[in-house]
């Protein structure tokens, strides 16, 4: 069980950090650049885990990554990697897909806690723009699962996996799929909806007065997180992985559609993607779950 | 006259009213009234176990005079104006309730009160006239119209009473009329629909008027009234589920509530400011009160491992089984809006820059505001390690009122066959992570310096001045009001709708009162058209 636990987290954080590899490199050659190795994400984050930041601004300070990097963790842990339910299903059983949708907010709320302790208003900025666009993703992304909840008449992912034998719900449940995925866009912080740090603008986000340790405990976890979420997506719409290989196409798929869409878009304002978000991917996510 | 009983569902609530009563007896007050305070406290008990519909309704009547003279300690002339219009009308629709099923049944007594011989038309009436009368104590618009103002300028610790209690006394009386006197077989299901949506409506309304709120307090009446609005949505639904749903919900925001404002009245207490726009920058001031609120505005939003999750999981589950779909993503876009005023409430207080240069001036709070905090914050922790401890009294209560139960009788377990989850795993499994990156992160390098005041801050590469307001509390939610949808809600208010209902009652009392103030010859012609009516019902 442990073992278990541990090659998921391991797993989560080499692919989480090998996908966000390959996206600097896809995005780098849409520029006409050549990009870093694909190594570098790794150097990278070990890198800044041996360095301290500057200024330390009090125990919230210092708890705040810590619950967003514990609610990453938790979501990855309660997600099954495969289908067959035998190996890597993790905690799985104990909880269930309302459980998983929650704890993918905890982590933005410790780190709201985090950034608002140390007084800089641009942080606290950053944060009413990411809790506000999140407002927008969370509904057609919970339509879309409510849908696939009623429509297998069970909360439990192992059992949406299972009765996805036959036929994957992206093809029996396509408008679902399609709003599901326009949010999707927006967990993983792609353009267009790419408003919550948005560096090149302005002097503001959520990791404006977090460096060296901090910093890099905020890159491992979004990494994780970011692997947890195209999990959910496979779980749930692509019928499970039933092995490394199959996880691992599914995955990727998944990843290059998400980059390639970012690559292609410019970037909302924050009332412009709340407002895209309710009014394209939510109703089409509505008219999904009539006809469920 | 006077029937009482014991049930299992009086128990419930009454046990609630006993243990925020008890707790809040600690606290700080300077508008104590011992009598009125037992007045309530009786009148409380009163309803709650009733066993007719007379010694219920006296109870309601008592309850809504003391409130009335408690909430007149502080409140002014229009607030209290609101709150005795409305309650007084929420009291006659619930006479006029009484007297059609006196008429229709022939009895005051629950126990005899039997439906089946009466007509549909009759209790669809009966049904509309109570639905009415709880409407107005729990809030549900547009009959809110009293309660943002009521809550928020009561006395600090009796607007926890209003919103964790009297709130609650709604939800009371929609459980025992319409699960054990009416019983749905005799509801209309178009009404209850209209209900469903009703209190779906009212929590989104009220959430986004929530994070619009400059005001702690005002903030909170509003998330009251959106939760209540949740539990008023659920038990439409009229299944085991969502009545052990509804009663799980009423548990967990009793708490929430007391807790979130027994600590912003403690700020208020300390500080004399309940506006976030004069608070922030309190976090290391207060510890124990910011993490006691971060206690509360997690299991207020929701989320897991605290008890808010365990009730919000059930409310999500009764309407998946039910597959009241769109019911259930209206009940999760307030849910996730939701978000954004618990982030406010802690924002704006704790976090953040100091807007007041007297912060460091602000006495200690005493001891004994923590008291119902405490309890409050132990009870939701609680509920979110075991949350299968209470499901028994659910079960019991769901017995006594004829429905099976469907819950799991577990401890760390809660759930029924559509879904369960493991407290105890879920919390342990987060408690253990915490540890283990916190150890990890305790091992690495720790050079970092202390900054040298608050300003000291990444600012643009400059150095901000210490008269730049750098506290972001009050604008927090103002961009909501650039996105279509939103900037709809907000701009409506209700008041518009009362402001026609009163012309309109204006006018007719104008009518009524020509009437009394008539001249002599037209006061002959009213006699005289009297007489003639009699004479033609006599011949008749």
């Amino acid at each position: 069980m442990f073992i278990d636990l541990l090659i998921m987290l391991v797993m989560a954080y080499g692919f989480g950090f090998l996908y966000y590899g390959l996206y600097r490199n896809i995005s780098a050659r849409v520029h006409g650049r050549f990009g870093p190795s694909l190594a570098q994400s790794f150097y990278d984050s070990i890198k800044l885990f041996t360095k301290d930041t500057s200024t330390d601004f009090g125990w919230m300070f210092f708890a705040g990554p810590i619950i967003m990097a514990s609610g990453a963790i938790l979501t990855v842990l309660f997600i099954p990697y495969f289908n067959h339910g035998e190996r890597l299903v993790g905690l799985s059983p104990y909880g269930n897909l309302i459980v998983v949708l929650y704890f993918m907010v905890l982590g933005p709320l410790g780190n709201a806690l985090g950034v608002g302790s140390h007084g800089n208003p641009f942080g606290a900025m950053g944060i009413t723009r990411g809790l506000t666009r999140l407002l927008g993703l969370e509904m057609p992304f919970y339509i879309a699962v409510v849908g696939l909840m009623i429509a297998n008449e069970s909360a439990d992912i192992g059992t949406i996996m299972a009765n996805q034998a036959e036929t994957y719900n992206i093809i029996a449940h396509p408008l679902l799929f399609i709003a599901a995925f326009i949010s999707f866009l927006g967990f993983l912080g792609k353009s267009p909806f790419d408003v919550v740090g948005a560096p090149q603008e302005v002097y503001s986000g959520p990791a404006v007065e977090f460096g060296g340790k901090f910093l890099a405990l905020a890159l491992s976890q979004s990494a994780i997180f970011s692997f947890a979420k195209l999990l959910l997506m496979v779980d749930l719409f692509l019928g499970g992985a039933d092995s490394l290989w199959d996880l691992i196409l599914k995955t990727f798929v998944l990843f290059v559609a998400s980059v390639f869409v970012g690559n292609v878009y410019g970037r909302f304002t924050t009332a412009q993607s709340v407002d895209f978000l309710l009014k394209v991917p939510t109703v089409i996510a509505i008219v999904g779950l009539l006809f469920v | 006259m006077f029937n009482f009983e014991i049930t299992a569902l009086g128990n419930m609530f009454f046990g609630l009213t006993v243990l925020v009563f008890v707790s809040l007896f600690f606290v700080p007050n300077k508008h104590r009234s011992v009598t009125l305070y037992s007045l309530l406290f009786a009148s409380l008990a009163c309803i709650f176990y009733a066993s007719d519909l007379i010694t219920l309704f006296i109870g309601w009547e008592i309850m809504g005079w003391s409130s009335y003279f408690l909430i007149a300690k502080t409140a002014d002339k229009q607030t209290l104006q609101k709150y005795i219009v409305f309650n007084i009308g929420g009291a006659f629709t619930l006479l006029g309730a009484i007297i059609l099923i006196y008429g229709a049944c022939g009895s005051f007594v629950y126990s005899e009160l039997d439906f089946s011989a009466v007509p549909s038309g009759q209790v669809t009436a009966i049904t509309i006239l109570l639905l009415l009368t709880l409407f107005v104590k729990s809030g549900i618009m547009p009959f809110h119209y009293w309660v943002v103002d009521s809550y928020s300028q009561s006395n600090d610790l009796f607007s926890a009473v209003l919103s964790a209690i009297i709130s609650k006394t709604g939800v009371f009386a929609f459980i025992l009329i319409f699960f054990q006197i009416i019983t749905v077989q005799y509801l209309q299901t178009p009404i209850l629909e209209v209900v469903a949506w009703l209190g779906v409506l009212t929590s989104i309304i009220a959430t986004f008027k929530a994070i619009n709120e400059d005001e702690a307090k005002r903030l909170l009446a509003y998330s009251s009234i959106a939760q209540v609005g949740y539990i008023v949505t659920i038990l439409s639904i009229m299944g085991s589920l969502s009545l052990e749903a509804a009663l799980y919900h009423t548990v967990i925001h009793t708490f929430v509530k007391l807790l979130l404002f027994i600590n912003v009245a403690a700020i208020i207490y300390v500080s004399k400011q309940h506006r976030f726009s004069t608070l922030g920058g309190l976090l290391y001031k207060y510890p124990l009160n910011f993490i006691l609120l971060v206690v509360g505005i997690i299991s207020l939003a929701g989320m897991p491992p605290l008890g808010g999750f365990s009730s919000k999981f059930l409310i999500y589950t009764a309407l998946l089984e039910e597959h009241k779909g769109l019911l259930l993503a209206a009940v999760l876009f307030s849910s996730a809006s939701a978000f954004l005023y618990c982030y406010k409430l802690v924002y704006g207080i704790y976090l953040g820059q100091p807007t007041n240069p007297k912060t460091e001036a602000y006495p200690r709070i005493p001891l004994r505001f923590y008291v119902p905090q405490i309890l409050g914050a132990v009870i939701l922790i609680t509920l979110g390690t075991i949350p299968g401890v209470i499901v028994p009294m659910f079960n019991g209560i769901l017995g006594s009122v004829g429905f099976e139960p469907v819950l799991y009788r577990g401890v760390f377990v809660l759930g029924s066959d559509f879904a369960s989850f493991n407290g105890g795993v879920v919390i342990g499994a987060f408690g253990l992570i915490f540890v283990l990156i916190l150890l990890f992160f305790v091992r690495l390098k720790n050079r970092s310096v202390k900054p040298k005041d608050r300003l000291d801050i990444s600012y643009c590469g400059e150095v901000p001045r210490a008269d730049v307001n750098l506290h972001y509390g009050y604008g927090m939610g103002r961009e909501l009001s650039r996105i279509g949808l939103i900037k709809m809600i907000l701009s409506r208010s209700s008041h518009a709708l009362w402001q026609r209902v009163s012309t309109l009652f204006g006018d007719l009392s104008g009518i009524t009162q020509k009437l009394y103030t008539l001249s002599a010859q037209n006061m002959g012609l009213v006699i005289f058209a009297f007489f003639t009516i009699l004479l033609y019902m006599g011949v008749k």
